[in-house]
């Protein structure tokens, strides 16, 4: 019996010069009723995979390599065989809802065109359809849903909107391009269990594009593990975590923070992602990888197979015992930092919004009250709409709060600074680094210049001289070298500007820095080396951090203390190591739950939304 | 809706009485002394400076005679011309349905032409593309008059298709008449409205929602009319609505041009003469025109995209 989707030996490339190669032969079989996870950091190659099953190419790519469904060839079909099996066979659903369902038609409109084109039914049929499947996926009142426009509606909603047209369609194979990446934890967490549960009572294969190991290993029956274009490593996803044969995988599983229990330092993996292109004729993993010998860089490793699966690397058969070593990674938490002087003081904070015409008010803020002494850090969890960017937007003065006071360094912040003294003052007392560095970096500043500005603006009457050297001690620390520091943000990687941004922020010899969600953007790898950093940096100099994320994880291996926030309220607080081993508030509780983790399993009943 | 609906025609009175009280201000505080461009060649005896003072309001207050001016216009009397010793009104009658069907006829033509040239461009790429950005560059850049000029000498004197002269006497030789035109206008208009409507249909195209209905199956025609042509509206129409104020302009010029007679000529007579009644009725029409076609494209956004709230903030 052949199988559901077979790709075989699939090269992907671009005509233009650069970064031609973006898949350098990749071979994968999905069986009737399976799941298989894709998983890599970003440039991999696993989005572009998937998209091949559909024949969603780049325009003009050269094509080597076949992608057969149930046996017949992808490439081979006429543009009416493409669109029937895009309509009745394999379905997909993409990362962001909200960008992947035309805004300006509502969702009955979605689900019947879907259903029509799909299945042929008329519009009647299709509407009376189209409430079933919401039904199915778990959404509350389906009637109305249906009038409604994907902006009135959650992106967990919308994702569960986009889940039903998928399998409406009675595809067999369904292809999930990271669709809970942009959703909050406990968002995701019931997505992938109302995938689960639909996948097994309706017997449809899945691949699944993941960014995160532990999200895989949880969702799926075998997991390939990409990179640089590459399937580098192909096992049972049981047996992945614990004894990885390549070297990648095990790093990608050493990188990441975990809820359960804090590494003592993350294994990060050093350089940057390789692409397909520059690693012609090598192991394109060689560069940053711990084992790499010279014969790595001679010439690119064949499919080595074992029980189960099979790698690529020269080294797999000596290395096992030492990367199943290498993946348990000492945990130890942190201990509260001795110094005991209080840099941030937040009292009874409180901030309305006025919501539309009709004078209704949102708390966005609710009665926020704690404390952050000089070298800690303090994690501030919460989902969207939770109240963490309003608060961290009080503290630095650009909005005024509506009661309450923030006291930084004891003095009360009080509405913007007007003189450039006092404006100055503010800078030295507190900093912030955002999300997206892509956005937050002059676009025509080189990391030298930028940091040198600050320096300017921050420490007038300084020699050029007193500046130089300062510019460099800044850009070293953070581990920006050579080329980097007079590049622009355009040639730089995205774990390159974070730092970029962090040394900007530590240019104004700040006693607070506010990460707000500093290392969301980043790959796990790179997420790493700035956690890394961070500590780091902190143990060198106090400084204390204010640490926004929805990351449970990432709060664990970072913060001291933590506060729990729901609707603009502290729910919860405490050392970090207690709120999350003892949760006591519901939410908390919720929140830990949600989080994957090995032995993780979604939770089977359809929530409701 | 129906609040929205009411709220919009406040908006409208309130930019109409701001508007209209501009224009009488200026046109009132130009220099030049009314009564001199009131008696012409007539001797200047002081009674009858004493009855134009009267008849013209000029021996009251300025805010006075704004709202009597206003309260006059509002019922249909503009005043009278000094230049055509006619009624205003009684001129506009005449020359303002040549304008508006100059206006009307070229706005189809910008339409028309303009997206058909988007929807071309950004379908085909290679050459249909090229062409249409080359083209749209070239006829941007080129002024009004100068095709106006050119237009009037290759199709009306060399080839002898189209008049040169006049608006024509029935509807239908009208339409005759005016193409040529309407067509001088559309030409620059339709190639900015081409290059707007290429850009937005473009981004349209590569949306992630545009890839979601063509992973589904949706066929290509079907895709582009529904989600693409439809969400890249509402810059075409900002376009649309943002040019009407030039297109104004244009018939000015073009009027000229093909010496058709309609209001643009009144309004380059009258300035020329320093004839306030006629200036201040003309500019109180292309305020009304302008004011109201730009709250028409304020509904017609809350209709196209529904997270425009209508009746929100």
């Amino acid at each position: 019996m052949t199988a559901l989707l077979e790709i075989a030996d699939l090269r992907i490339q671009l005509p233009s010069s650069s970064r031609a190669v973006l898949l350098d032969g990749v071979s994968l079989t999905v069986d009737r009723g399976e799941t298989l996870s894709l998983v890599g950091e970003s440039g991999s190659g696993k989005s572009l995979t998937v998209r091949s099953v559909l024949g969603l190419l780049p325009e003009r790519a050269k094509i080597a390599g076949e992608v057969l469904f149930e046996g017949r060839s992808i490439f081979g079909m006429s543009a009416e065989e493409l669109r029937t099996v895009r309509r009745q066979d394999v379905a997909m659903i993409f990362q962001d809802p909200r960008a992947s369902i035309n805004p300006v038609r509502s969702i009955g409109d979605y689900l019947v065109e879907g259903l029509r084109t799909s299945r042929g039914l008329s519009k009647g049929e299709a509407a009376i359809e189209a409430e079933g499947w919401l039904r199915a996926v778990g959404l509350s009142s389906p009637a109305e849903r249906l009038n409604q426009f994907p902006h009135e509606i959650s992106g967990g909603m919308l994702q569960r909107v986009m889940i039903a047209s998928a399998i409406g369609s009675g595809a067999r194979l369904l292809l999930a391009d990271e669709p809970t990446t942009a959703l909050d934890v406990s968002i995701q967490a019931e997505i992938m269990g109302v995938l689960t549960q639909l996948q097994q009572s309706l017997g449809l294969a899945v691949v699944f594009v993941t960014h995160d190991i532990d999200l895989a290993i949880a969702t799926s029956n075998r997991i390939d593990v990409m990179y640089a274009g590459r399937i580098v490593e192909s096992r049972r996803a049981e047996d992945l975590h614990d004894a990885p044969w390549h070297p990648y995988s095990a790093a990608l599983i050493g990188s990441r923070p975990l809820v359960s229990r804090r590494s003592t330092a993350l294994r990060a993996i050093g350089g940057q992602p390789a692409t397909a292109d520059d690693s012609q004729g090598s192991c394109a993993f060689a560069p940053r990888c711990l084992y790499a010998i010279a014969s790595c860089c001679d010439s690119a490793p064949e499919i080595t197979a074992g029980s189960g699966g099979y790698v690529r690397c020269f080294r797999s058969g000596e290395l096992r015992a030492e990367l199943a070593l290498a993946v348990d990674v000492p945990s130890e938490d942190l201990t509260e930092p001795e110094s005991g002087r209080v840099v941030v003081e937040v009292r009874n904070l409180r901030k309305t919004f006025k919501m539309g015409r009709q004078g209704g008010v949102t708390v966005a803020v609710d009665d926020v009250s704690f404390t952050v002494d000089s070298g800690e850090c303090l994690g501030i969890v919460g989902e969207s709409g939770s109240g963490k960017t309003t608060l961290a937007r009080l503290l630095l003065g650009i909005e005024t709060p509506d009661s309450g006071s923030v006291m930084i360094s004891g003095q009360p912040r009080g509405a913007r600074p007007r003189s450039a003294t006092q404006r100055r003052h503010w800078a030295a007392q507190l900093q912030v680094v955002f999300q997206d560095p892509y956005t937050s970096l002059d676009p025509r500043q080189t990391p030298t210049a930028a940091v040198d500005e600050i320096l300017t603006v921050n420490s007038p009457g300084q020699s050029r001289e007193w500046r130089t050297a300062q510019v460099d001690r800044l850009l070293a620390s953070v581990g920006l070298e050579g080329a980097m520091r007079t590049a622009l943000p355009s040639e730089l990687s995205g774990g390159q500007r974070q730092r970029v941004a962090i040394a900007k922020a530590l240019a104004a010899s700040p006693q607070a820095i506010i990460l707000d969600e500093a290392v969301s953007g980043l790959d796990v790898s790179i997420q790493a080396q700035v956690l890394n950093l961070l500590a780091e940096l902190q143990r060198e100099t106090q400084v204390t951090y204010l640490f926004i994320s929805h990351d449970l994880a990432v709060i664990r291996q970072v913060a001291h203390r933590v506060i729990v926030m729901k609707d603009g309220k502290i729910v919860e607080r405490g050392l970090t190591s207690r709120v999350l081993d003892s949760p006591q508030h519901d939410y908390t509780q919720r929140l830990v739950e949600a989080a994957p983790r090995p032995g993780w399993q979604p939770p089977q009943a359809l929530g409701q939304a | 809706m129906g609040r929205y609906a009411l709220r919009q025609l406040g908006v409208l009175l309130a930019l109409l009485l701001v508007g209209s009280f501009v224009i009488f201000s200026v046109v009132e505080l130009a220099p030049g002394d009314p009564i001199s461009a009131l008696l012409g060649n007539q001797p200047p005896s002081p009674e009858r400076i004493a009855q134009l003072n009267a008849q013209y309001h000029l021996d009251q207050p300025f805010v006075a005679r704004y709202f009597l001016w206003l309260g006059d216009a509002v019922r249909g009397d503009l005043g009278q011309s000094i230049v055509y010793q006619a009624s205003v009104t009684a001129l506009l009658a005449k020359a303002l349905p040549i304008s508006l069907m100059l206006i009307l006829m070229a706005e189809f033509l910008i339409v028309v032409f303009g997206v058909v040239a988007a929807i071309v461009s950004a379908r085909h790429k290679g050459a249909p593309d090229t062409v249409v950005a080359l083209g749209s560059s070239l006829a941007v850049s080129v002024p009004v008059f100068v095709v106006a000029v050119l237009f009037s000498i290759v199709f009306g004197r060399v080839l002898g298709w189209f008049p040169t002269v006049g608006a024509g006497e029935s509807p239908l030789d009208s339409l005759y008449h005016l193409f040529l035109p309407a067509l001088a206008i559309a030409i620059g208009a339709s190639a900015l409205l081409a290059r707007v409507g290429r850009s937005s249909l473009k981004d349209e195209m590569e949306s992630p929602h545009v890839t979601t209905e063509v992973a589904r199956g949706v066929p290509e025609g079907r895709v582009f009319r529904r989600h693409v042509l439809r969400n890249g509206l509402p810059p075409m129409l900002a376009v649309i609505a943002l040019q009407v104020p030039a297109l104004i302009a244009g018939t000015v010029v073009v009027e000229q041009a093909f010496n058709l007679g309609g209001a643009g000529t009144l309004l380059l007579a009258g300035v020329n003469a320093g004839d306030f009644a006629l200036v201040q009725a003309i500019a109180l029409i292309i305020l009304f025109v302008t004011v109201t076609l730009g709250i028409a494209v304020d509904i017609a956004y809350g209709l196209l995209d529904p997270r425009v709230k209508v009746g929100g903030k």
